[in-house]
């Protein structure tokens, strides 16, 4: 008889710790201000999904690990999916996985959007569907507070044509002006 | 991010000398961090030119208290960044402003001061800080009441001191309670705000520490700003200002050994209140003071990369030097030299044999006596003609400069006896011929 086995190791069973996690109890965060808490639970389940990349982990997994509430969790992966920052894998019927878009190689880099406050961190990004230029659109909010505004992610085969492209479409408009 | 990584870690037995770079900025330990809150001499603008003018090493890093900083900090780093748009707007190229250049160089770190919610100096300042946001409400709900306690017992001043203690200590326990745990959470959010725009570390509003249950508070105010200032990508240190009388508490003294063995933060922030072990002739205090030496060599020892700093070293600051990795002492020495009626305006000055404030007059007849070995004493002194024909404003900017230098001076030959494995010896010359050699017995062997 033919036996199948999920090739699932002990390392997904238990997801990764982060290693500068700073975890609090949800009844610590309840009392925070809207906008660090927001920031809190981004950063904690960010810093989750990417320390374990390999696997993806579940909302259930995130629960578990966070105690965070459900609801929760599944909002903020779902912000997350929207921003293209991560994939959501479905297994079978029920089983949803949310793994990072990839590793992020070497180190970003910043470039002025002209909005003041506004920047945009550029990133070589690497993954299971090919190489990437991943672009983030950043905000920093009069106390220096850091959100992801909008991504573009250009896979490199398609890189040459998207910038002769924007370059043509720059052209046009600014002469039109 | 604005981390925190110790390059280099020279021991020399219990002692070291660490180089340190902090939010990208490499700075040489021990590192002298000037207080800064007077704007009469504007001392943000005098370390700035004291810097361009004499370098000073070990000088690489300041405190400037939060409620001092709308004051004396915050509108100059608003007019740089400012500036630096218009004109980078204007001329279509990055702008380099020398005293952006000077701030690029230099560790800034805030103390957010709330043992001056204790404290009567000081206080109105802290009002004033909290009127720019409502998040911060609760501090201005409690001088209001401290004012109202104080004008009831205008007759008997005396009773004020226990009402004093007993309005601060409620104040905390109040915000601790769980139906203010919003209020209290939004005050340190609000003020990590402050610190994340203005700052290159963040140090949590923790409450001035004078009981168990005040040590209990602060730990707590601690890993809450941790965790803010990870959400941000930043770091944020462990901070406690103690009162002098927790030196006399054994097991409050064990609590906080254990907490620092523990605490995983790089950058542990102590600051000591009302201690003056040279004064006070008490062993218990002395001895739990060199415990927590101890324990801080220890641990240095053990973990590369965990570094300390000193708030407001005051006398202890000599033997402290081999020990923290970041010394602070304010640029004016001690808090009322400035002695306007008694030394008509001209504030005391640094004794570098003494390792001593002095007042004017002596020092004038110090310099009088043999100009020339003044002026050996360090690069500020080499510059000076007379102290006595020196103007009230200029010899309140040089007696800051001097006492830097000469702190500076004594980090550089500290790093140096490090290196060559004589650090003790060096310690116990700076103390044997000062007014610090009582606190000989705190050196560790």
């Amino acid at each position: 008889m033919l036996v199948l086995v999920w090739n699932i190791s002990d390392e997904h069973m238990s997801p990764k710790i982060p290693e500068n996690l700073k975890l609090m109890s949800p009844e610590t965060i309840k009392s925070w201000r809207v906008e660090d808490r927001e920031k809190y639970i981004d950063t904690v389940l960010m810093d989750f999904l990417i320390s374990n990349s390999d696997y993806g982990l579940t909302i259930d997994d995130l629960k578990t690990t966070t105690s965070f509430d459900r609801r929760t969790i599944s909002s903020h992966l779902e912000k997350f999916v929207a921003r293209g920052e991560v994939y959501k894998e479905r297994r079978g019927k029920r089983l949803q996985i949310f793994r990072t878009n990839g590793q992020a190689v070497g180190k970003p880099e910043f470039v002025k959007s002209g909005l003041n406050d506004h920047y945009f961190r550029l990133y070589r990004l690497e993954n299971d569907d090919g190489n990437f230029v991943y672009i983030q659109e950043r905000e920093l909010d009069s106390f220096k507070r850091d959100s992801v505004k909008g991504v573009i992610k250009i896979k490199d085969e398609e890189l040459q044509d998207f910038i002769k492209k924007l370059h043509a479409f720059a052209v046009r408009v600014t002469t039109n002006e | 991010m604005n981390s925190l990584v110790v390059t280099e870690r020279i021991l020399d037995r219990n002692y070291s000398a660490s180089d340190l770079v902090l939010n990208g900025k490499s700075i040489q330990g021990t590192n002298i961090s000037a207080l800064l809150k007077s704007t009469r001499p504007d001392e943000v603008d005098l370390l700035y030119k004291t810097k361009a003018q004499y370098n000073l090493d070990h000088v690489e890093s300041f405190v400037v208290r939060l409620f001092d900083a709308p004051k004396i900090y915050f509108p100059k780093i608003d007019r740089i960044t400012n500036r630096k748009h218009s004109l980078e707007k204007f001329i279509d190229k990055p702008v380099q402003d020398p005293f952006q250049v000077f701030l690029q160089q230099m560790v800034s770190i805030p103390d957010v001061g709330f043992e001056f919610l204790f404290y009567d100096r000081n206080r109105e300042k802290i009002r004033d800080f909290a009127t720019l946001h409502d998040e911060l409400n609760p501090l201005i709900d409690y001088f209001d009441l401290l004012q109202k306690n104080k004008d009831n017992l205008k007759e008997n001043p005396k009773k004020f001191v226990h009402v004093n203690k007993l309005l601060h200590d409620t104040f905390w326990q109040d915000l601790f309670a769980r139906q203010e745990a919003k209020r209290r959470e939004a005050m340190i959010g609000r003020i990590l705000d402050y610190e994340r725009k203005y700052f290159d570390y963040d140090n949590p509003p923790a409450n001035f520490v004078n009981s168990h249950e005040m040590f209990k508070f602060a730990i707590q105010i601690n890993e809450t700003s941790q965790a803010i200032a990870y959400s941000n990508e930043r770091e944020c240190a462990t901070s406690f200002t103690l009162h002098s009388s927790v030196l006399l508490d054994d097991d409050l003294i064990e609590k906080i050994l254990q907490y620092l063995e523990k605490d995983k933060t790089k950058l542990t922030i102590l600051k000591f209140k009302e201690l003056d072990l040279r004064a006070k002739v008490d062993y218990t205090m002395r001895d739990n003071f060199k415990k927590i030496l101890g324990k801080i060599s220890e641990i240095k020892q053990d973990k590369k990369n965990k570094a300390f700093m000193l708030l407001e070293a005051g006398n202890q600051y000599a033997v402290c030097l081999p020990i923290f990795d970041l010394i602070s002492r304010s640029l004016s020495m001690i808090d009322g030299d400035i002695g306007y009626g008694r030394n008509g305006g001209r504030g005391q000055f640094w004794d570098s044999t003494k390792n001593y404030p002095r007042r004017a007059n002596e020092m004038e007849q110090v310099f009088e006596n043999d100009p020339e070995r003044f002026r050996q004493t360090n690069e500020v002194g080499h510059g000076i003609v007379s102290l006595k024909n020196l103007k009230i404003t200029p010899y309140n900017k040089i007696r800051r400069q001097y006492f830097l230098a000469s702190l500076n001076q004594q980090a550089v030959e500290m790093k140096r006896h490090t290196i060559d494995g004589t650090s003790e010896i060096y310690l116990n010359q700076i103390l044997r011929n000062s007014e610090l050699s009582p606190l000989r017995d705190l050196i560790l062997n």
